[in-house]
């Protein structure tokens, strides 16, 4: 090439080449959210060759820096070595949580990035972000890159990154993004930006330049952090970067314990999107906490001490990378933050306690404080650091291990309402564990009265389904009122179901005891006589048709036969030839309340000889399809039903306590309307002792949707005006007590009352009366009455008997 | 059912018609006396032949109808006899409404017969609080531990009706082992089990109720104290201890006591407590507040 043509060539060529560099010095198409709509993922091999070839981490020493909850908020430097002290504070209000980042500490005040020295906390510099919310930074070498976002625009938010020298502070370079970028992070001279919560865009760490744009096709990328040897990105996965990342969830890996299972479902680490609150907040507060680790010779990575901490406030639960739980330990002050460290968690309390936990055994390795120093608690803390924990050797640790069934049952017996999610996870855990005390533990959090409706229900959900242990819950039915001793009845409700489940047959004189016990609530009975007939044999038919006789006139069951026609059944079932004989006894002088003599007439109607003798129980049900759930108006009513006895046992309670206006009362009100768990607030002793029994005996009309919890006020009248009700808050639109007031409900005595129709027995008590509906057959069939319902269904009442279906 | 018949009833001859006046006088009053032997004889015959047999009562029982069995179940009260227990228990086994079930109950008690303590037993924990309390009242009337054991679970009943009852009764029947779980269940709110405490209670009772004082109501308290004043057995110490003890807290309701004790005659022959009843209550004003009351 000659003259000026060639000229003219090398001209061009140089200029494209200029271009060409100034282009992938400036190109930026992943940074803008338009654009890289189409883009995939590109450039992973440089990504993995980089991490490959970057040396190991050193440790770096322990680090806090955190910001007071006090009415003058601060910034604090805690330092750990020597011994944990307070190295500098200052009076900052700082918009979000301060970083350590080396020999850096950088708070974002009032729209400016204060870079204070670590040592002594003076301001170093000062990065002016107006209208910007500092997301967080990263820091390799003199490098630190800052994300920060646009304040004010959650819906399109427009990011910054800027990059400067840790010790010049000259701005090395910055990007403006239309996309949504977290908080970067920086490993191996690249410095990794999450991006669009689709993956993350990887800038050179030196010039700015892109080397990567990782793309997930499907799955939502939600963080990118860096741990002890790789960079990670996910969100309920994580995604080594070391091994090279197509976009795909075919490099995906799982590891601790399935997070959605857990209470508030933690991530697995923070998001990279949001920024971190310098105020109280439940960030650090509930958290997952591991390291993850590349596995060895290209395996599926792991935990470090295969540990995942999960940390609900103050209560801490580990497990190894395949989700078993291996202790758990409860502590006495919230967390505001934590840091999984080799050998053990690291956590910081609310109120400057630095406690460090081993992995194997949760035992406490040290406590310290340095809450002397705060003169208040703390808001929020960030831990820097990859120092291992460990106990010089012939070192006591501070508190030793407990047994995981003792930490769960600790944390279980917490009487914090606030961390309800954490003690039903114990329970749940603890339900789980192979050892038979553990049916006394969960009997005990059942028995508590510091247990809400909400736990009792998980309770006794743990209990139904246990199988071990159940001497205990036999031992249980020992229990009942006691009005010296303050002691509750048992929880029938729970322990006469799950006895019948499992068979055991050892809780019948118990549950006979608990038959003929005046304490044991109305409400109850039924299941209780049940479950005498479920599991008892001949020896039953005395005690049950003793408790028939006795109480087949009396007004205590002329409401609520149920349990009365369930221990007819009985004597059916188990009394033989006999049966038939005594029962007819029991209904010939006309003596028995109406509905029990027709229960007892349709038992011993004339039937098929060869009939099963449940099948007086799986008849089908002419019943109306129940509500889905259990209104106000319908607890309302009940509670209303009850008003005299009540208002009696809250007159003492208003002599001692005139100011009291109302009364909470929640409880589970179980969908054969029976309800247990009431928790009453406030409670004295006595009032508690007079009414519980009251309570724990009223039925519910029955729903169809298992159960529920319910919480209902009873606004509280001096007794001025003796005539005035005791007032029921309800919600409903127009106050049940006044429509109550006004018309006086008229009941057919001819009319099923739900009560009745609670129960599978009680349509025999309507086809009694009923023409035109068969009986049903008392007597053992081996062919069913083509008309028999299935044995149960949904809306059948637990203590239903299993029946063939249909 | 027809109402059975009444017996047949043969009158004793008056001993006037009988009594030749020739006869000498020691034997004219011996054959008086023997002829008034079986006039009273033949009237007890007569009054006996009016009672319905057992077989009649247990008819009158199955009657159904209801006033007819409510004079059953009084004659078999009033007979007192082991048979009346054994009807009486079938009877109530039987399954009674609310109202003959409680009389019956009760009837027991009034027969007294130690055979019915399984079924008292049995209804001190039946359903109806009314029931309870009638198979606790039956029950102290029976003497024996078994009746002792009855009574003090009774404290421990949920219903308010059968605690206060169980106290009175132990109170009544002076049970004083007792006594601590009386003190329990006055601290838990059995105002009963003051007056019990008043009625059983030793020098040391009267010591633990003073420490009570401003806890519980004092009205309550005074109930218990009154026993203890009107109790000759306990020493006069305790009975001084108890005035002082009011002295100090004072009021109105303490005032007009001691001055009801004193006219009560409670210190007739303890002039020490007469003197100390009638200084103590001179020396409380009118209309000072008590300083002990408990705070609401």
């Amino acid at each position: 090439v000659t003259g000026g043509g060639g000229a003219s060539l090398r001209a061009r060529a140089a200029l494209l080449l200029l271009a060409a560099a100034l282009g992938a010095c400036t190109a930026r198409p992943t940074l803008d959210a338009r654009v890289a709509i189409t883009e995939d993922t590109r450039g992973s091999e440089t990504v993995r060759a980089r991490l490959a070839a970057a040396p190991p981490l050193l440790p770096r020493p322990l680090g806090i820096v955190a910001t007071t909850a006090t009415a003058t908020p601060e910034v604090v430097r805690i330092a750990l070595a020597p011994a944990p002290n307070v190295r500098w504070r200052r009076s900052l209000a700082a918009d979000a949580r301060p970083e350590l980042l080396d020999d850096v500490v950088l708070v974002p005040v009032a729209g400016t990035l204060l870079v204070l020295d670590d040592e002594s906390g003076e301001t170093r510099h000062e990065l002016p972000l107006p209208g910007r919310v500092f997301l967080g930074a990263a820091r390799e070498g003199d490098t630190i890159a800052v994300a920060v976002r646009d304040a004010g625009d959650d819906d399109a938010p427009r990011t910054h990154l800027i990059a400067f020298d840790a010790r010049t502070f000259a701005v090395r370079f910055r990007h403006d993004s239309d996309a949504e970028l977290g908080r970067p992070v920086a490993r191996a001279g690249m410095l990794f930006l999450p991006w669009q919560r689709q993956g993350a865009v990887v800038l050179d760490l030196a010039s700015g330049r892109e080397l990567a744009f990782l793309r997930s096709r499907d799955d939502v990328i939600d963080f990118v952090v860096a741990d002890d040897d790789d960079v990670w990105l996910g969100q309920r996965v994580l995604y080594p970067l070391s091994r090279g990342y197509d976009g795909t969830r075919a490099t995906a890996r799982s590891l601790g314990p399935e997070a959605e299972s857990l209470p508030g479902r933690p991530p697995l680490y923070e998001s990279s999107f949001s920024p971190r609150p310098a105020v109280p907040s439940a960030h650090g507060r509930i958290a997952l906490h591991l390291r993850a680790r590349r596995g060895e010779g290209g395996g599926d990575p792991t935990a470090r001490d295969d540990r995942a901490y999960f940390v609900f406030y103050r209560h801490v639960f580990a497990y190894d990378g395949k989700g078993a739980l291996h202790w758990a330990r409860s502590l006495p002050r919230d967390t505001v933050a934590a840091r999984a460290l080799g050998g053990g968690l690291l956590l910081i309390g609310d109120d400057g306690t630095i406690t460090a936990l081993a992995a194997t055994d949760g035992a406490v390795l040290t406590s310290a404080s340095v809450g002397a120093a705060l003169g208040g608690t703390l808001a929020s803390a960030a831990l820097d650091g990859t120092v291992d924990l460990a106990l010089p050797a012939g070192t006591a640790p501070a508190a030793p291990a407990t047994s995981l069934r003792q930490g769960l049952l600790e944390i279980a017996l917490d009487v914090d309402q606030r961390l309800l999610p954490a003690r039903a996870l114990a329970v749940s855990a603890l339900a789980a564990l192979p050892d038979p005390q553990t049916t006394r533990d969960l009997l005990d959090v059942y028995g508590r009265s510091t247990t809400p409706p909400e736990l009792s229900r998980v309770v006794a959900d743990a209990l139904r389904s246990r199988r071990i242990g159940l001497e205990h819950a036999i031992d249980a039915l020992l229990a009942r009122y006691d009005f010296l001793d303050g002691t509750r009845p048992a929880p029938l409700a729970v322990l006469a179901p799950a006895l019948v489940d499992a068979g055991e047959r050892r809780a019948v004189p118990r549950l006979i005891e608990r038959m003929l016990d005046h304490e044991t609530p109305l409400g109850v009975l039924p299941g209780v006589v049940h479950a005498v007939v479920e599991l008892g044999d001949a020896a039953v038919v005395s005690p049950l048709l003793a408790f028939l006789r006795l109480y087949r006139n009396d007004s205590s069951f002329a409401n609520e036969p149920d349990a009365l026609i369930e221990a007819a059944r009985g004597v059916l079932r188990h009394g033989g030839a006999e049966g038939p004989l005594q029962l007819a006894a029991v209904h010939a002088d006309g003596r028995a309340h109406v509905a029990l003599r027709s229960a007892v007439a349709a038992m011993l109607a004339p039937s098929k000889p060869e009939a099963e003798p449940t099948a007086v129980t799986t008849a089908p049900a002419p019943t109306a399809p129940l509500p889905r759930t259990l209104s106000r108006a319908d607890v309302a009513a009940t509670f209303r039903a009850h008003e005299a006895e009540l208002r009696a046992c809250l007159r003492a309670e208003l002599e001692k306590n005139p100011k009291l206006a109302q009364l909470r009362i929640a409880f589970v009100a179980e969908s054969d309307g029976s309800a247990h768990a009431f928790q009453i607030t406030p409670a004295s002793d006595t009032l508690g002792d007079c009414l519980y029994p009251k309570l724990a005996g009223y039925r519910f009309p029955r729903f169809a949707a298992g159960r529920r919890v319910v919480r209902h006020t009873l606004a509280l009248e001096r007794d001025a005006e003796p005539t005035a009700p005791l007032q029921v808050m309800s919600d409903v639109d127009q106050p049940w007590w006044s429509r109550a007031a006004k018309t006086q409900r008229k009941v057919d005595p001819m009319l099923t009352p739900w009560w009745q129709s609670a129960h599978p027995i009680a349509p025999l008590v309507t086809r009694d009366s009923s023409p035109g509906t068969s009986a049903p057959s008392p007597t053992p069939s081996s062919t069913p009455a083509p008309t028999a319902a299935p044995a149960s269904s949904p809306e059948d009442a637990w203590w239903v008997p299993a029946g063939p279906k249909p | 059912m027809q109402r059975p018949p009444t017996p047949r009833r043969t009158p004793a001859p008056h001993p006037a018609a009988l009594a030749p006046s020739a006869l000498p006088t020691w034997l004219r009053s011996l054959l008086l006396g023997a002829l008034l032997v079986s006039a009273a004889t033949a009237h007890a015959a007569e009054s006996k032949s009016r009672m319905p047999s057992m077989k009649e009562l247990q008819a009158e029982l199955d009657s159904g109808d209801q006033a007819r069995v409510q004079q059953a179940i009084e004659r078999l009260a009033a007979r007192k006899r082991p048979d009346s227990a054994q009807a009486l228990i079938a009877f109530v086994r039987a399954g009674q409404p609310d109202a003959l079930c409680d009389r019956a109950i009760a009837a027991l008690g009034a027969v007294g017969s130690p055979e019915a303590m399984p079924l008292l037993a049995e209804l001190s924990r039946h359903r109806r609080p009314a029931a309870r309390v009638a198979a606790l009242t039956a029950a102290a009337a029976i003497p024996g531990e078994p009746a002792d054991a009855l009574l003090t679970a009774g404290l421990r009943d949920s219903d308010p009706a059968v605690r206060g009852q169980s106290a009175r009764l132990l109170g009544e029947r002076g049970t004083r082992s007792a006594a601590p779980l009386l003190f329990r269940a006055l601290e838990r709110g059995v105002p009963e089990a003051a007056a019990a405490i008043g009625r059983l209670g030793d020098a040391a009772a009267v010591a633990r109720m003073h420490g009570l004082l401003g806890k519980l109501a004092l009205q309550t308290l005074l109930e218990g104290y009154e026993r203890f004043l009107a109790r000759a057995d306990l020493d006069e110490a305790s009975k001084l201890d108890i005035v002082t003890r009011l002295g100090e807290v004072a009021g109105p309701a303490v005032k007009r006591f001691l001055e009801q004790q004193l006219a009560a005659g409670v210190a007739a022959r303890a002039p020490r407590l007469a003197s100390a009843l009638k200084e103590t209550a001179k020396r409380i004003p009118e209309n000072t507040p008590a300083t002990r009351e408990p705070k609401p």
